[in-house]
């Protein structure tokens, strides 16, 4: 018999999401940052969920501007602060990636996970680890060494990615921050 | 017990620990981040009344979302 687990209102979050890919306000999406970490690994404590995504029209300007998006969720009653849009009692943090190759990757080659009966595009183990190698701050360290410890990533892959993303020299001057040598 | 063994002891029980959480289906450990989430806040907002550092502004945001 299947545990019952209280309601964490993310399945809502998920056809949130899902709605405005078929609205045509974002195109592709991928849920990334420690969210995703959680998802792949062990829960780790986080205030938001970071959505990385492709808006569906290219925008001519150089800033990029996420008013579709807040007025998407406007529509649906949601409010936000700044960075933040709080669906559903989640705080989700909307990052347009097309400007990065990696994170453009990223998202492109998502796996999909079902959550509370929804599919939801999460970003792979070994893209994880290159993004957060590339933002090089303690967490992102910590994270990755977490990765490490639990002997769960797909070396090949990982090497592969981070050659492709001129990051593996960065990975052997840094590794020793998360590996135990 | 040699403290070699203890320390033995401790990282096989962190390691079946940690393989567990590792184990638990996506809605579980979304379940458990929650769990996380308030017992963290609690903590913050202990420091805070104690006279510590205040509650951090991402929290505060947090908290509005989640309890409203």
């Amino acid at each position: 018999m299947k545990k019952q687990i209280p309601s964490t209102k993310i399945g809502e979050v998920l056809s949130v999401l899902n709605e405005m890919r078929q609205a045509g306000i974002v195109d592709k999406y991928a849920i990334g940052g420690a969210f995703a970490s959680i998802l792949h690994n062990e829960p780790i404590s986080t205030i938001d969920l970071d959505v990385f995504f492709f808006f569906e029209e290219k925008q001519s300007s150089l800033v990029f501007s996420l008013d579709s998006i807040y007025e998407f969720v406007k529509v649906y009653g949601f409010s936000f602060d700044h960075e933040f849009i709080n669906i559903h009692g989640w705080l989700v943090q909307f990052i347009e990636a097309s400007h990065s190759n990696l994170w453009s990757e990223a998202i492109e080659k998502a796996i999909v996970l079902v959550i509370d009966d929804r599919n939801a595009f999460v970003i792979d183990k070994e893209h994880l680890i290159a993004m957060w190698l590339f933002a090089g701050r303690a967490k992102d360290y910590q994270k990755i060494a977490m990765f490490v410890d639990a002997n769960i990533l797909d070396n090949e892959k990982l090497t592969n990615i981070l050659e492709r993303h001129d990051l593996l020299l960065t990975w052997e001057s840094e590794k020793w921050r998360f590996m135990n040598e | 017990m040699s403290s070699e063994r203890q320390i033995a002891d401790l990282t096989k029980r962190k390691n079946i620990s940690r393989s567990y959480l590792r184990s638990l289906s996506p809605e579980a450990k979304i379940a458990q981040l929650i769990n996380l989430q308030e017992q963290y806040y609690e903590m913050l907002s202990i420091r805070e009344t104690n006279g510590g550092r205040p509650i951090p502004t991402k929290w505060k945001k947090w908290h509005v979302a989640r309890h409203g």
